[in-house]
């Protein structure tokens, strides 16, 4: 096994370049989710407007010919998912957990018939032009840093852009100041003229958006192809990471800079030999991530004690009779 | 965008400068099969303060929130300065320039007091940024009319560091600040400490010789004579008077409030027999003591700050308090619900601090919860499941392995009985109750084991009379059965009718106790608002109560 | 995570009136129907005349014994995992994880049963059954100490735990407990003292028996027990759970092991019946498809069991169709998810 090319000088650059890209999806979907979870709707089905996303941008990529139309298609497709929960959890008032699960299992088989509908089992699967990588000039000069930072595919500028767009939103505007009373206290907000359900729904749908996308960047900037499932509980992980962001849309995508740099360093430890004829088995580094988040999830809870979390949070909202 | 106004304009254009600002026709709403507003009809005039007056349940909140358009009518028009509208959302009843003062805060904790302002602010773009400059210019602009009214607000704290008096503050202010020539108040003395009511009655009488048109809803009858110009009483829906202070007495007005039952208007007016041997009870041990209990509150803030208080056997003692010094989490900790960080709680000096509810329970400790839909019944389940739902694994109500329905449902008929619960039968879901027969059933549950301890945290809430007086009558009973009865309330009515002694709390702090005898409405005004001697502190001087001492 | 007020009709030991039980089974049937309707509508759209789809997907169920028997042994790891999964659910705790518990006790019971050198199948399936419950209830009652003394959310746990849990399975059997006369990665072959073979006279194996006992079981546990009695009111109010003595750290945790030994259970009972090795292909997204059954069963036992017959069923009959029509088996899988959707919609359109 070849540590080296793990651990060596030449190998940390691309390791933590990418890592970035890695976090990438996750850091969408986590944004996404924080917004529509300060509003108080738990979107448990963010997995399910990842595969979503992912699959749509596929498809429109390789219909089209062009990336770009594709990767336009994959918010669309979260943000009507996000448009069908709403209907039944903040129209409707059913279980936001329920809805959420049904969702992902209903879009998990959904994109296997489809994708099998289409291609039929093939051993690779079509490939889509993946979209330039850009290095910004001057600042990818920069040691070190530049060649980490500021050489990304151009998607990864896309996502971060829309991230910091996520939070102004929800921090410096009128709308995300109502979001945020709506998810600590429904009955002030509706007091005062806000109408809850509006505000939900579209909460939700703005998670649903950047989950699709996320799911768009996992296809197009990092991957270049998509296969049955491809998201591998990315999104569930994406949930995780709200929690440990303590609801802030920066924090969510430091968190997933971190699992996005452990992701990178398991699979370059698979790809230099690790795991096959080395004492620690392969499957630790598949397990790895999942096994970050649960010891992230862990301590989270312990710091935060449920202080922090939105109060509405996972409860619909019915007027009730104020006699 | 625009910041600056002037909150003292509070003229609007009357169209018809003699008819009254607002008249509600023949407003009905019902809830389900509850008629909340049977052809209501009411009206306010510019200038004048309308009191509506009414127990629990008669209809008032309703009424005013369908004016403030937090709620639909049924049936019934209203017409604002002499137009018809269809106040169809609150904002729409802001455009209109009626401002509602809720009960329960209408104000977001976890923001502050400026952003809360900005909620449903239309003159600031829905899309648009808040800036720092934007929220400091409302600050500005916000404590200038602050200044201007002489309220004191603290633009940029967070609301759940206000206290409940700042916090309605804070919600007059915005009404204000929206232009509202039409101000509702909903129980606006509610929280308050008894010293800070006569000065909000000023301002409040202020507001209306400035031209606004004022509805004070409230169940109190004195500040009613004290400050109104017209009454209005709503009995279970219905309107069945309008008066003036002059033309009426607070008796008359009580009979109106609840029919011609003699034993319940006692307990409005306050005249109620107390008959009470306390002076008998001397040196017995106390059977519930807390020595020093420290707990925290929520976001860590302490809650309860050294609190100690014994109460014996056959006596009931009140803690009385506004709303949010620490009560919640008093009864919690007593209940063993939460844990305390320092301090212990003694059952007939056995240490019982970290006991569980089922320990405490098995020990003789009954609990009749503050919040009652929240600790107290599970609302989708039925009224028998309700009555036995703390005993269940217990027999006669369960076999060697599984449950026995029929002697729950026997239990439970032999209760709904005892107890007078309204409906009758034992399947109807706890959630269909009134409040009232909701706290029966807790009182049933909680007063058919034999006990030593009863914690009964603000057991009268939200109740119609009738329920008040027989909750106080059980509270009565319990403490001639020997029962050690601590009584949790915020309504210095109950205190007055019910306790042998009496503490007050204040953030979290215990002053007293009070003898009976030595009971006196000032001294506990003073306390409730921390500016008691007995505390040391520097407290505020709060200006010396005016609340009328006979009939309240 | 807040507790929502789950919608259980007719809670509680004295329930609701026959009203209220009459609504329940409306609800269901009303989204019976649109379900139906959708299908076939998504059916049509996949290549595949509707009502003749349908009809071959009764035939290829119903049509023959063999088919009956078929969409049984289909059901049994369905039914096992869905009737457990309606304790926690019924209190408001949500666990994913019976995909994960279901590898550990497939894990747990099929080393017991591969190596441990008893001869009898009274003795050793048993034995089996018990490391597989222990295993499994095990794993899910670590995600529910978790959730009970730490607050952590038990849905994002029990999922993670999945995908360590599949991880561990694979690692055990590609090293230490791999067969070594075989080119698939695959442990040993359940000796056939272990094995669950088919029910004398017919052509399904012993695991339906384990399931119907179970659904008698935890039915009878839900309904007529305290302890059932407290999970319902965990579920619907846990603070008036608390205040009125119930333990309900202790229940989160009691709920969790339940189900995740159920899950196990399933785990072993598929690896004798079935599979007869234990592998990475052991599960068909079992533990999430029961998830389904248990709220198309609407978190009652019985409910549970009746709708993994009927999954069962789907799926025999959907292989027919298959064939016949050329049409993925994936669509059915989403018609199933539709199925819940359109339950979900019933519920709070009845309740209006």
């Amino acid at each position: 096994m070849d540590w080296s090319a793990v651990f060596g000088a030449g190998a940390i650059i691309p390791w933590l370049n990418a890592g970035i890209r890695l976090a990438m999806p996750t850091a969408c979907a986590a944004a996404g989710e924080t917004f529509a979870e300060r509003a108080g709707v738990l979107n448990l089905g963010l997995e399910g407007m990842m595969l979503g996303g992912a699959l749509a941008s596929f498809l429109v990529s390789l219909d089209t010919g062009s990336t770009w139309i594709g990767f336009l298609a994959a918010p669309v497709v979260g943000a009507l998912m996000a448009l069908a929960m709403g209907l039944f959890t903040v129209k409707l008032k059913a279980e936001q957990v329920v809805t959420g699960i049904t969702l992902v299992l209903l879009a998990s088989s959904f994109t296997s018939f489809l994708y099998q509908e289409l291609f039929e089992i093939q051993a690779a699967p079509p490939r889509i032009d993946r979209l330039p990588v850009v290095a910004i000039p001057i600042l990818r000069d920069i040691p070190v840093v530049g060649p980490i930072l500021f050489t990304q595919n151009v998607l990864v500028y896309v996502t971060v852009a829309l991230i910091v767009l996520v939070w102004f939103l929800l921090f410096r505007t009128r709308f995300g100041l109502e979001a945020r009373a709506v998810g600590e206290s429904p009955v002030a907000a509706d007091s005062n003229g806000v109408s809850v359900d509006r505000v939900r729904m579209l909460a939700l749908m703005i998670s649903g958006a950047m989950a699709g996308v996320g799911g768009g960047v996992l296809v197009i900037a990092q991957l270049g192809f998509y296969q049955d499932q491809v998201t591998a509980g990315r999104g569930w992980i994406a949930i995780a990471l709200v929690y440990f962001s303590r609801w802030n849309p920066i924090w969510a995508l430091g968190g997933a800079l971190l699992f996005g740099v452990v992701d990178a360093l398991q699979l370059r430890i698979q790809a230099a030999g690790g795991g096959f004829h080395n004492p620690i088995p392969f499957e630790v580094f598949q397990a790895l991530p999942y096994l970050v988040t649960l010891g992230v999830l862990i301590l989270a809870a312990k710091r935060q004690r449920r202080v922090g979390q939105p109060a509405a949070l996972g409860i619909p909202y019915e007027k009730e009779a104020h006699a | 965008m625009q910041v600056d106004h002037d909150p003292d304009t509070m003229t609007g254009t009357d169209h018809d400068a003699d008819g009254p600002a607002v008249e509600m026709r023949d407003i009905t709403k019902r809830f389900g099969r509850v008629l909340a507003n049977d052809a209501v009809s009411f009206d306010v005039r510019s200038g004048e303060i309308h009191a509506l007056l009414g127990e629990n349940g008669a209809g008032k909140t309703t009424l005013m929130n369908i004016l403030s358009g937090f709620l639909h009518p049924d049936g019934g028009s209203i017409r604002v300065r002499g137009r018809d509208v269809k106040i169809r959302t609150p904002i729409d009843a802001f455009d209109l320039g009626i401002g509602m003062v809720h009960q329960h805060s209408a104000l977001v904790p976890t923001l502050t007091v400026a952003e809360n302002m900005l909620l449903g602010d239309r003159r600031t773009p829905k899309g648009f940024l808040v800036r720092r400059r934007t929220l400091a210019a409302l600050s500005h602009s916000l404590a200038a009319a602050a200044d201007r009214h002489g309220l004191e607000v603290p633009a940029s704290a967070f609301v759940w560091q206000l206290s409940v008096g700042e916090r309605q503050r804070v919600e007059i202010l915005r009404a204000l600040h929206r232009e509202a020539t039409i101000l509702i108040l909903d129980e606006p003395t509610a929280s308050l400490t008894p010293p800070e009511v006569a000065p909000l009655l000023e301002k409040l009488r202020g507001m209306a010789a400035a031209g606004a048109a004022v509805v004070l809803i409230t169940h109190h009858l004195d500040e009613v004579m004290a400050c109104a110009d017209r009454i209005t009483v709503l009995r279970a829906g219905k309107r069945v008077a309008t008066t003036t202070p002059r033309e009426t007495t607070t008796r008359e007005l009580a009979r109106e409030m609840v029919g011609r039952d003699v034993q319940l208007m006692a307990v409005l007016t306050g005249e109620e027999e107390t008959a009470t041997d306390a002076g008998a009870l001397v040196q017995i041990a106390p059977a519930l003591s807390a020595v020093g209990l420290i707990a925290d509150g929520p976001r860590g803030v302490t809650a309860l700050f050294e609190a100690s208080f014994e109460v014996r056997p056959g006596e009931i003692v009140a803690i009385a308090g506004v709303e949010g010094n620490g009560q919640t989490e008093l009864e919690e900790v007593l209940f063993g619900l939460r844990a305390p960080k320092e301090g212990r709680v003694l059952l007939d000096g056995v240490d019982v601090t970290r006991a569980r509810p089922a320990a405490l329970m098995r020990r003789g400790v009954g609990y009749v919860p503050s919040d009652r839909y929240r600790r107290g019944l599970v609302p989708l389940m039925s009224i028998a499941d309700n009555l036995v739902l703390d005993r269940i694994d217990r027999p006669p109500y369960r076999g060697r392995f599984s449950i026995r329905r029929r002697q729950i449902l026997d239990t439970a008929r032999g209760l709904i009985e005892r107890f007078g619960i309204r409906p009758t039968s034992p399947r109807e879901r706890a959630g269909a109750l009134s409040g009232g027969n909701a706290q029966r059933v807790v009182l049933a549950r909680a007063l058919s084991s034999d006990l030593r301890v009863l914690l009964a945290a603000q057991p009268s809430r939200g109740l119609d009379v009738g329920a008040i007086g027989f909750v106080w009558d059980r509270l009565r009973d319990e403490r001639a059965a020997g029962v050690a009865v601590l009584l949790i309330s915020t309504d210095l009515d109950e205190v007055f009718a019910l306790a042998d002694r009496c503490y007050v709390m204040y953030r979290g702090r215990l002053v007293g106790p009070w003898a009976r005898d030595a009971f006196d409405r000032e001294e506990f005004g003073l306390a409730m608002g921390g500016a008691s001697d007995a505390l040391g502190g520097p407290g505020s001087a709060s200006q010396p109560g005016t609340r009328d001492a006979g009939g309240s | 995570m807040a507790a929502e007020a789950a919608p259980i009709d007719v809670p509680g030991a004295v329930g609701g009136s026959a009203m209220q039980r009459a609504r329940g089974v409306l609800v269901t049937l009303i989204a019976i129907i649109a379900g139906l309707v959708v299908g076939g509508v998504a059916l049509a759209a996949a290549g595949a005349p509707p009502l003749a789809a349908y009809g071959e997907l009764v035939r290829g169920a119903f049509g023959s014994s063999f088919g009956v028997y078929q969409s049984l042994e289909q059901a049994v790891p369905l039914a096992i995992i869905g009737v457990g999964l309606c304790v926690p659910f019924r209190a408001g705790i949500w666990n994913i994880g019976a995909e994960g518990q279901f590898y550990v006790g497939a894990l747990c019971g099929g080393l017991v049963a591969i190596y441990l050198p008893i001869d009898q199948p009274a003795i050793l399936i048993p034995l089996t059954f018990l490391a597989a419950m222990a295993g499994g209830g095990a794993w899910a009652y670590a995600a529910g100490w978790l959730r009970a003394h730490r607050g952590v959310n038990e849905i994002v746990s029990t999922l993670m735990m999945n995908y360590i849990a599949l991880f561990i399975l694979l690692y055990l059997v590609r090293i230490p407990f791999r067969d070594p006369d075989n080119l698939i990665i695959q442990s040993k072959v359940v000796p056939p003292a272990a094995r669950l073979n088919d029910i004398p006279g017919t052509f399904v194996h012993g695991g339906i028996l384990v399931a119907v006992f179970l659904t008698i079981l935890i039915a009878w546990l839900l309904a007529r027990t305290p302890f059932g009695f407290h999970v319902g009111v965990m579920g619907l109010n846990p603070e008036a759970a608390e205040a009125a003595g119930v333990d309900t750290k202790r229940m989160i945790k009691r709920v969790m092991a339940i189900s995740g030994s159920l899950a196990g259970l399933a785990g072993i009972v598929q690896v004798e019946a079935v599979q007869l090795v234990v592998n990475g292909a052991i599960s068909r997204q079992f533990g999430f498809t029961a998830i389904v059954v248990a709220l198309l069963g609407r978190r009652s036992p019985v409910g549970a069991f009746l709708a993994a017959c009927f999954l069962g069923a789907i799926a025999v009959g959907g292989v027919s169709v298959q064939q016949v029509y050329q049409i993925p088996t994936a669509i059915l899988l989403t018609i199933q998810a539709l199925f819940v959707f359109l339950l979900l919609a019933a519920e709070r359109l009845v309740r209006r």
